[in-house]
């Protein structure tokens, strides 16, 4: 897969004269495919690095990111702490109400009696009731409420919950958040979020009964905030702080990349001006030292070719002139290799003059090749610029001319505010673009010189449709 | 006897060139100058019937020298012998007013033949650059004269033919017309379509075949 043929022989015979357009209206041919893609030239690819206020930036964002996420994690955490921490007072104070209030007023017949339940009353309005304690309720071990602050529940049985049944079963004290769906607690609903505790007491003669309170929820609410206010204090505060200290990092770390980039940039700048200014030395070298010592040579040998002539050494005569003839031969190869390493008018005259004299020079032509060229678009381009789209136009032309068996071809060069467009189509026998494309050396000598000031280059091709390739530099925007 | 100037920057190539012109009976080298001015101050004094002028070289180089020679001495003979081939440096040269042009890889009795022909008064060209000055060649442009293939768009387009028809019928893309018209409204002068037509309609002969 190395050869030309691999990408020029045709699959079909080549047409006859005449019969093909050059080009066809979009959509009688394949697509483009591109080449290479237009962008940043290849020393510019490695791209600058962000910009000092980018960074800023990003890094404000983040920080709001995580100082947000602190917020949510921090509310809900603190939340939890809060609850428990309540959860835990609440207990603690319902156990002292009850061994301290509740139990020493307990009688015997207050586990049977409603009647005589109702003689805590005071007691519970009095000591009990009031601050945070919103209401109180006095089971009997089988479900039946036997004193409420609130009238209504007196003597109604709801039945004992799963935890309250755990409480009796081994003595404990349980809170928990109060269900204010379940029936019991259908004068609790006015009240907000509740917690409640339960926890056993007895009568002096052993019975056994369920002291409930219900506490608001307002204190485990303010208990939150107030830890909230502590922990996100601390935490936004050491994400500031943090932040602080990562600027100048980061600022003298961009520094140093912005640094390591302009001299990259330099370095490969260098390297290809270097490349093209020893292109220009070379073929100067060469013009002007060797291909002129040759043609001194062949003259002073012509002349001693004559010289001998006339002194009738006639095979001296001949030898000479075969030699001055080699001479001659080999400085015409040089002259036309000059012009390939650097044409010598494109600097001078420019892209169209150089494309026209390159036309001009083609040897072996069986193709008519028409050039459509806009002077002023050339005009747009820089010197660098210049060479390679020259360089590309001599690749393609020297392809149709090789390869394409073409019978015309038409170079365009055209230009607007988008950029400026090279275009060569031949009617001849094209190729198939998706085959081998890496494996030709012209090719990849397109790819690279078009890469190097970031063209684009495009070719729609098929067998027997003919070849149009498409180079376009973009305009410059600003500077 | 034809009286010669030699002028290029490489003493070699004079050098050679003098021996080779010494071999010719009638032929005489009166002079050699290594750069423009110099070959110009020595033609005043030596008078010759024809200058060999090389064209690159340091100071004055043969194109500015040719000038200088033809506008002081219009009845020397100035032929170009140069390593380049481009047409744009044969059109410079003839422009300045040589009146040959010979490449250094011509055979020596070519040179010969070249230097007889400018003393009498002929245009020596070499064959291999005689193209670069014919009015049909690709390299011909830039001139007011329209290529023939700018003859065939502008009289399409004064048919009245959109650029992507005339694309069409020619056989070329539209981008192409449109570079084509861009540079046949230069060269007449003109900056519409419509001027363009009635420019066509007073100038453009009529289709051929």
């Amino acid at each position: 897969m190395t050869s030309d043929a691999q990408l020029h022989r045709p699959a079909v015979p080549p047409q006859p004269a005449g019969e093909q357009q050059v080009t066809q209206p979009d959509g009688e041919l394949p697509g483009w495919v591109t080449f290479v893609a237009a962008g940043r030239s290849s020393q510019q690819l490695a791209g600058r690095p962000p910009s000092l206020r980018r960074v800023i930036a990003q890094m404000v964002v983040a920080a709001a990111v995580v100082a947000l996420l602190v917020a949510l994690v921090g509310s809900a955490l603190s939340r939890r702490i809060a609850e428990s921490q309540a959860v835990h007072e609440v207990a603690k104070t319902t156990d002292i109400l009850a061994e301290s209030v509740v139990q020493p007023s307990l009688t015997n017949p207050m586990a049977e009696s409603t009647e005589a339940a109702a003689a805590l009353d005071p007691l519970v309005r009095g000591r009990v009731l009031g601050g945070s304690v919103a209401r109180v309720k006095l089971w009997s071990a089988t479900g039946t409420i036997l004193y409420s602050d609130e009238a209504r529940l007196i003597g109604l049985n709801f039945g004992l919950d799963d935890g309250a049944r755990a409480a009796l079963a081994s003595p404990q004290t349980r809170a928990e958040i109060t269900d204010l769906s379940r029936p019991e607690n259908a004068f609790e609903r006015s009240q907000g979020k509740l917690l409640e505790v339960y926890r056993p007491v007895w009568t002096p003669d052993g019975h056994e009964m369920l002291f409930e309170t219900y506490f608001r929820y307002g204190e485990v609410t303010d208990r939150s905030a107030q830890l909230w206010r502590g922990f996100a204090g601390i935490t936004l505060s050491a994400v500031a702080v943090t932040f602080l200290l990562l600027i100048p990092i980061m600022w003298t770390l961009l520094r140093r990349a912005r640094t390591a980039q302009t001299q990259r940039t330099q370095m490969i700048q260098r390297a290809l001006d270097a490349s093209q200014d020893e292109r220009q030395r070379i073929a100067a070298t060469l013009h002007d030292g060797i291909v002129q010592e040759i043609a001194a040579a062949s003259f002073a040998v012509s002349a001693g070719a004559e010289a001998a002539a006339a002194q009738g050494d006639h095979e001296l005569a001949n030898r000479l002139r075969t030699a001055a003839a080699t001479v001659r031969t080999s400085m015409g190869g040089l002259r036309s290799l000059v012009v390939d390493i650097y044409p010598p008018t494109l600097h001078t005259a420019g892209l169209p003059a150089a494309v026209r004299d390159m036309v001009a020079n083609l040897s072996g032509r069986d193709t008519a090749i028409e050039l459509a060229m806009d002077d002023s678009a050339a005009a747009q381009l820089n010197d660098q610029e210049q060479q390679a789209m020259f360089r590309i136009a001599q690749e393609c032309l020297r392809n149709v001319i090789k390869h394409a068996h073409a019978t015309e071809a038409v170079l365009t060069l055209s230009g607007d505010d988008n950029g400026v467009t090279l275009e060569v189509a031949d009617n001849g026998v094209g190729f198939d673009v998706g085959a081998g494309r890496d494996q030709h050396l012209g090719l990849s000598l397109m790819r690279e010189v078009a890469g190097e000031i970031g063209a684009q280059l495009d070719v729609r091709s098929q067998a027997g449709q003919g070849t149009t390739w498409r180079m376009q530099i973009p305009a410059r925007t600003g500077t | 006897m034809i009286r010669v100037l030699l002028v290029d920057d490489h003493r070699l190539v004079r050098a050679g060139l003098a021996a080779l012109l010494s071999t010719a009976d009638d032929i005489a080298v009166v002079g050699e100058a290594g750069e423009g001015a110099e070959a110009v101050e020595l033609a005043g004094r030596t008078s010759p019937d024809v200058v060999l002028m090389d064209l690159s070289m340091p100071g004055i180089d043969g194109v500015g020298a040719t000038r200088m020679l033809s506008a002081a001495q219009p009845e020397v003979r100035v032929v170009v012998l140069s390593s380049f081939s481009e047409d744009s440096r044969v059109r410079q040269a003839i422009g300045a007013g040589a009146i040959g042009y010979l490449l250094k890889d011509s055979a020596p009795e070519t040179v010969l033949a070249a230097v007889r022909s400018a003393a009498e008064g002929h245009a020596p060209l070499d064959p291999r650059i005689a193209g670069a000055l014919l009015p049909g060649s690709a390299a011909a442009a830039p001139t007011n004269q329209l290529s023939d293939r700018e003859s065939q768009v502008l009289r399409l387009a004064a048919q009245g033919l959109a650029n992507k028809q005339i694309g069409r019928t020619l056989g070329i893309t539209e981008r192409t017309v449109k570079v084509h018209l861009g540079n046949v409204f230069r060269r007449i002068g003109v900056a519409d379509r419509t001027s363009a037509a009635m420019w066509a309609r007073d100038n453009l002969p009529a289709e051929p075949g």
